[in-house]
């Protein structure tokens, strides 16, 4: 039988809680946030499920210009919240928005998201453009940068008793601009890859710039080169195509059976140039590119 | 293992096997207008709004929903008394072969429940994970707005 | 044309099952469960081409909760065909319902029975199986090749009609017919164009599963409740299959989930049977997702080469049309499919020489059916593209190309002689077609003479893309539907039909043809389809034949029930039956006087000579008369990535009178959508081993409802003399239009043609830059 060693399900109130039940090696229990991940693979020798649905971790909350986002909060409820709208040119919940469908939304949470690098775990993209933090509470609590998160499968380096609770976004100074594009086939399927840029900007000059591609491999990839040929230059075409040349050279790219890795490539060259020239040479896009 | 779980306002205790999914749980207990279509959350057939969200109930554990509140269209209305959603679909075209459309009267109910005017862009993105191969979703989004209008025409009245 | 004066037709009447699904009351074939009932799994091949050298079940058998375990030696080896089609099926008997060898990744290798789905899942899973591992096609330009494996090596596959059957070269059928003479049509062409075209393999995905339940009756009969287009195709292949008379076989079919070609496919009924006559058990078989994709049937990959050739002025000289179609392991819908290739597109063009050819071949890819469009799809695709093409060489706008060459109604089409699936009598003639005025409306309606040949400059290019195309009616001479209709005491009628309500609005449609002669309400029709044993005989919903053909054996029928009505209405109005007509549900008599349906049935039933008023009636078809459509598309091309966005979409449909305009609509809408889902981005992708990858939503996608473009759908006023009521067939026609028009206006916008469907993103770029290259 499936999950035939499952013997209960609880339901803790507090983190500490939480923890506490989840750090007990002979439980064998493992935490369920929206709970997808776990249905598409279960890990059949899971003892108890931890719910963390009644854990006060569901809060979307604006500080000093910029966004903490508790773990458990449904991807759904960044894309009706109006400081998501309002923070970073609009980007997290333009990527909140485009993942999987409105149903799906409703059940995959921030945490769920970017804890279980799945085909649909958009968000880590731009929470790595973004330069957010991530707040892990355990026996000890750590802080870590979307940089350190991203370096390794969340699994790995997550201890026993570890869980991901909040989202900390940095405030979004005035002279940032970004953008934040997800190539798909149809508007609720998986990427094919997307492409998430952070820039400042003094006048036409690039003063500092990230940019990240998701969907090339299964974590988000910065590409370092790309960023180097912007910073500290004068915004033109000839240097926008270059660094999308770059980035489209430089991304390791993982096989994916719907199409090529050259395709992934000229997707990144003009996933990158396309937000490039919008946001750092302010050309137009098409209207129906604008959200 | 047991759980309390409210459907169609009606609380009830089940017991429930480990790798049961809701979808497989309300089936089981009659519901029968939530459909598998896929088994993957891709297709919306098995849409159900629990504590006012619609989901994919394939998606759920069943052990996992202790003290839920669920709704499936069976609590929206009967032949004799349908709810305007299910009047509005039947009379735009909206259902052809009815598969799909349980699932996609709970996403649209969900909807209007939080937004009773909708734009024609918030209903295609209200209901963008119900697939449908009959209709090609026109007549559908056709249905949503007559029946959004008549239920604000309705509440004026009221 | 004087537009005829209707009662219950030409009336967007609502889906008489519509609110019961609404609602949620309506139960389909999984929601029917009978205590006791087993489950059925089947064990499926990880191989594309492999024979079982040994099979060992015994560790299954001993799992507690298996019921039982079949393989192929525990069960009559019987050639049979999954083809619902009719008797005998112009399909090859080369499937047998367990094997010693598998030829497709997915085929069926061993059955379980269990009590639950999961112990019937484990229980496959201790199944031991020795496989020889064969060579396999997978490629069906080289299935006839002479170092070819040969996949039906078995002796006992052969095929029930007198046609050519060459299961030793790995070919199904082949077709060769022709008018006229090409080559001479050639020679006095101005302009010659000759292209290879693919489309690729597609999954109906009916939003319901295939599901079959089946259980012994209190006479030992076998029950099976199952999601059919085609119940008595079904009883007569399971009877075939389990070698049981056809009298012991009852089939129902309940609210079914959309079928569109795939459920015309005995694919589970033999099982639950099986299971059902061997353990006296109830059993119920539903497959997942999963096993929908891998095992059901698909659309026929075909590659079809076509030459077309015109004079200076656009006159078309010659057409010249070839099939190589990919049936996969079986043959099922080989033949047919393949001569729809040519029967739903030569016919629509004045042209003295016309030749199609086809060769139908087995490989080990996915097992290829009967799918909307049948055949039409992919010979549109491959002449749509090529008449673009050869107008745009000729100095031609497409539209005006088209209506140069298209037929009008009342033409004789002598190639539908050659090429008919039965017997022909007498010259095959269109009688409606308002192909032309279908493409005026269409071209004006999207604005098609203001916005051609202006792609714009820049990343995002514009272009415009139209295509034509017809469909059939029933299948002439060979389908058969009949009706039964009794009174009530009410009043109100029953109408018993084998005709299948699909989703596709049926009941409905029927009904109203009933109500009309009736002169009834269509909601004083109680509707029942389609239960063998307490319908008549319908081939079942295929070939476009329902509303036409099952619409004719209804109204007869009522027709027939109208006179058993005027005869008790005279007697009880004391007038001769030459002076009572029916009007308004009521018989009225020469000094006004009548008499209402309530009494005629009540006096019917209990007063007087009592009998039932009913008739049942039957008919065959003797043409098909096709609906033509003309799809306009505008769209827009990004350079940089390939991706083709649709921003309009305007198809101008002729198919007769429209019996339900609501209905009708979804039909065009319906069928389009899909039509542009696979033109864009439905694809099966395979393993270098013949295994697909993507058998699910997640990877194998298609359209939601945040994908469709504006669309305008119109109707030409039409009149078909043999329909009922001036109908004919909408149901498939709007698929094929797509394939072409969406190549053609990605032409339009950056000057590359793409010949190889689907148009995804990657193949655009692919050609988009191939040409920037030189």
């Amino acid at each position: 039988m499936r999950l035939a060693k499952l013997q209960r399900v609880s339901y803790p109130e507090t983190v500490a809680e939480a923890i506490q039940i989840l750090s007990d090696k002979k439980r064998g229990a493992v935490a369920l946030s929206g709970g997808v991940s776990f249905v598409f693979s279960p890990l059949q020798s899971v003892e108890e499920l931890v719910s963390l649905s009644r854990l006060p971790l569901n809060y979307i909350k604006r500080k000093n210009g910029g966004l903490r986002i508790g773990a458990t909060t449904p991807i759904a409820d960044l894309v009706t919240s109006r400081a998501v709208k309002n923070y970073g040119d609009g980007i997290l919940w333009e990527t909140a928005h485009r993942i999987g469908s409105t149903l799906n939304r409703n059940l995959i949470t921030v945490g769920g998201n970017l804890v279980q690098p799945f085909i649909w775990s958009d968000l880590s993209t731009v929470v790595l453009a973004l330069r957010a933090g991530i707040k892990i509470q355990g026996k000890k609590s750590r802080d870590l940068s979307a940089e350190e998160f991203f370096t390794r499968l969340p699994r790995q380096f997550l201890k026993r008793g570890e869980l991901v609770t909040e989202i900390v976004f940095p405030p979004f100074p005035k002279n940032y601009r970004a953008a934040y594009e997800k190539f798909t086939l149809t508007e609720n399927d998986f990427a094919l890859l997307k492409v998430a840029v952070v820039l400042a900007r003094s006048g036409r000059v690039c003063r500092d710039v990230i940019i990240v591609v998701g969907g090339a491999t299964i974590l988000p990839q910065r590409v370092l080169s790309a960023e180097e040929i912007l910073r500290k230059k004068i915004g033109s075409q000839i240097l926008v195509n270059e660094a999308s040349e770059v980035a489209a050279e430089e991304i390791k790219v993982s096989r994916d059976i719907r199409c090529s890795e050259e395709y992934k490539r000229d997707l990144c060259r003009a996933l990158v140039r396309g937000i490039l020239e919008r946001i750092l040479l302010d050309q137009k896009v098409p209207e129906w590119k604008l959200f | 293992m047991e759980i309390i779980l409210t459907v169609n306002k009606q609380s009830r205790k089940v017991e429930v096997r480990p790798a049961e999914t809701l979808l497989d749980l309300l089936r089981r207990l009659g519901y029968k207008s939530v459909k598998y279509g896929c088994g993957e959350g891709a297709c919306g057939a098995c849409t159900v709004i629990m504590d006012g969200r619609p989901v994919n109930s394939c998606l759920i554990l069943a052990v996992t929903v202790d003290g839920r509140e669920v709704t499936t269209v069976e609590d929206l209305g009967t032949i004799q008394k349908p709810h305007l959603l299910q009047s509005a679909f039947v009379e735009s075209g909206a259902v052809q072969c009815g598969f799909c459309t349980p699932g996609m009267i709970m996403a649209a109910k969900a909807l209007l429940d939080r937004n009773p005017s909708p734009s024609e862009d918030e209903i295609k993105e209200a209901l963008d994970g119900n697939l449908c191969r009959c209709t090609g979703y026109v007549q559908i989004i056709e249905a949503v707005r007559l029946a959004a209008r008549r239920m604000k025409a309705e509440k004026k009245k009221n | 044309m004087k537009k005829p004066k209707f009662n219950e037709i030409n009336k967007g009447v609502r889906k008489v099952d519509g609110l019961g699904l609404a609602v949620g009351q309506s139960r389909f074939t999984d929601d029917y469960e009978m205590p006791g009932m087993l489950h059925a799994k089947l064990l499926r091949s990880p191989y594309a081409h492999a024979r079982i050298k040994a099979i060992r079940t015994g560790k299954a058998r001993a799992l507690p909760g298996v019921v039982a375990v079949f393989t192929y030696k525990d069960v009559d080896r019987i050639p049979i065909t999954t083809a619902g089609q009719g008797y005998p099926e112009p399909s090859p008997y080369d499937e047998f319902i367990l094997d010693n060898k598998v030829r497709f990744v997915g085929d069926k290798v061993a059955l379980v029975a269990a009590e639950t789905v999961e112990i019937a899942e484990e229980a496959l899973k201790l199944i031991e199986v020795d496989y020889e591992v064969l060579p396999a096609v997978l490629d069906p330009r080289k299935a006839m090749q002479a170092n070819a494996p040969i996949i039906h090596d078995e002796k006992d596959c052969y095929i029930d009609i007198p046609v050519p059957y060459e299961p030793e070269k790995n070919r199904v059928a082949r077709v060769d017919a022709s008018v006229g003479d090409v080559k001479e049509g050639v020679k006095q062409a101005a302009m010659t164009v000759e292209d290879e075209f693919e489309n690729q393999t597609a999954s109906h995905s009916a939003l319901e599963p295939h599901c079959a339940l089946s259980w012994l009756d209190d006479n030992g009969r076998l029950v099976i409740i199952s999601t059919t287009q085609v119940p008595f195709h079904a009883r007569r292949i399971v009877s075939r299959a389990l070698k049981i008379p056809v009298r012991r076989i009852r089939i129902i079919k309940p609210r079914l989930g959309g079928g569109f070609g795939g459920k015309q496919e005995i694919l589970l009924e033999p099982y639950v049977g099986l299971i059902t006559l061997r353990t006296g058990r109830p059993v119920k078989m539903r497959l997942t997702r999963r096993e929908v994709f891998i095992s059901a049937r698909v659309r026929h990959n075909m590659i079809t080469k076509v030459q077309v050739a015109a004079k200076k002025d656009g006159e078309l000289t010659a057409i010249d049309l070839y099939a190589l179609s990919n049936t996969g392991p079986y043959g099922t819908h080989g033949l047919t499919v393949a001569s729809n290739v040519g029967t739903r597109t030569l016919p629509m063009f004045k042209c003295p020489n016309l030749h199609f050819s086809s060769d139908v071949v087995y490989t080990n890819l996915s097992v290829s059916g009967a799918y909307r469009g049948y055949g039409g799809t992919q010979g549109i695709l491959a002449t749509a593209i090529a008449m673009d093409d050869l107008a745009e060489r000729l100095g031609m706008d497409p539209m005006d190309f088209y209506l140069k060459n298209v037929i009008r109604g009342g033409t004789e089409v002598p190639i539908l002689k050659e090429l008919g699936e039965g017997p022909v009598i007498g010259q095959p003639h269109i009688g409606s077609c308002e192909l032309a005025a279908c493409i005026k409306a269409g071209a004006e309606a999207i604005g098609w003479k203001k916005k051609r040949g202006r792609p714009g400059g820049g990343r995002f290019r514009r272009g415009m893309g139209m295509s034509i195309m017809m469909q059939g009616s029933s299948i002439p001479y060979i389908d058969m539907a009949s009706a039964f209709i009794k009174i009530n005491d009410d009043g109100s009628f029953n109408l018993l039909m084998g005709a299948t309500e699909i989703g596709q609005g049926s009941d409905t449609v029927l009904a109203q043809i009933a109500a009309e002669v009736l002169t009834v309400a269509t909601d004083k029709i109680i509707v029942y389809s389609s239960d063998t044993d307490l319908t008549p005989f319908d081939v079942g919903a295929y070939a476009s034949s329902t509303t036409y053909l099952s619409g004719m054996a209804v109204k007869d029928a009522a027709e027939k029930v109208k006179r058993q009505i005027l005869e008790v209405g005279a007697h009880l109005l004391q007038a001769p039956m030459a002076r009572v007509h029916l009007s308004k549900g009521r018989v009225i008599g020469p000094d006004k006087k009548s008499v209402t349906l309530q009494q005629i049935g009540t006096h019917a039933l209990y007063e007087e000579d009592q009998f039932q008023i009913s008739a049942s009636a039957s008919r065959i078809s003797h043409e098909s008369p096709p609906p033509f459509a003309a799809h306009f598309v505008e769209v827009e091309v990004d350079r940089a990535t390939g991706k083709v966005r649709i921003l309009e979409y305007v198809q101008a449909v002729d198919c007769g009178t429209l019996i339900n305009p609501v209905l009708a609509r979804g039909q065009a809408l319906g069928a389009l959508i899909n039509g542009i889902s696979y033109a864009l981005v439905e694809r099966y992708i395979y393993s270098s081993r013949g295994e697909c990858l993507n058998p699910n939503y997640g990877y194998y996608n298609i359209f939601c409802t945040r994908d469709i473009p504006k669309i305008t759908t119109i109707f030409v006023p039409s009149y078909e003399p043999t329909g009922p009521f001036g109908a004919k067939s909408v149901g498939e026609i709007c698929i094929s239009g797509p394939l072409p028009a969406i190549s053609n206006a990605i032409y339009d916008a950056v000057d590359v043609r793409l010949h190889r469907t689907p148009f995804t993103p990657d193949k655009v770029l692919e050609a988009v830059q191939a040409r920037e290259r030189g």
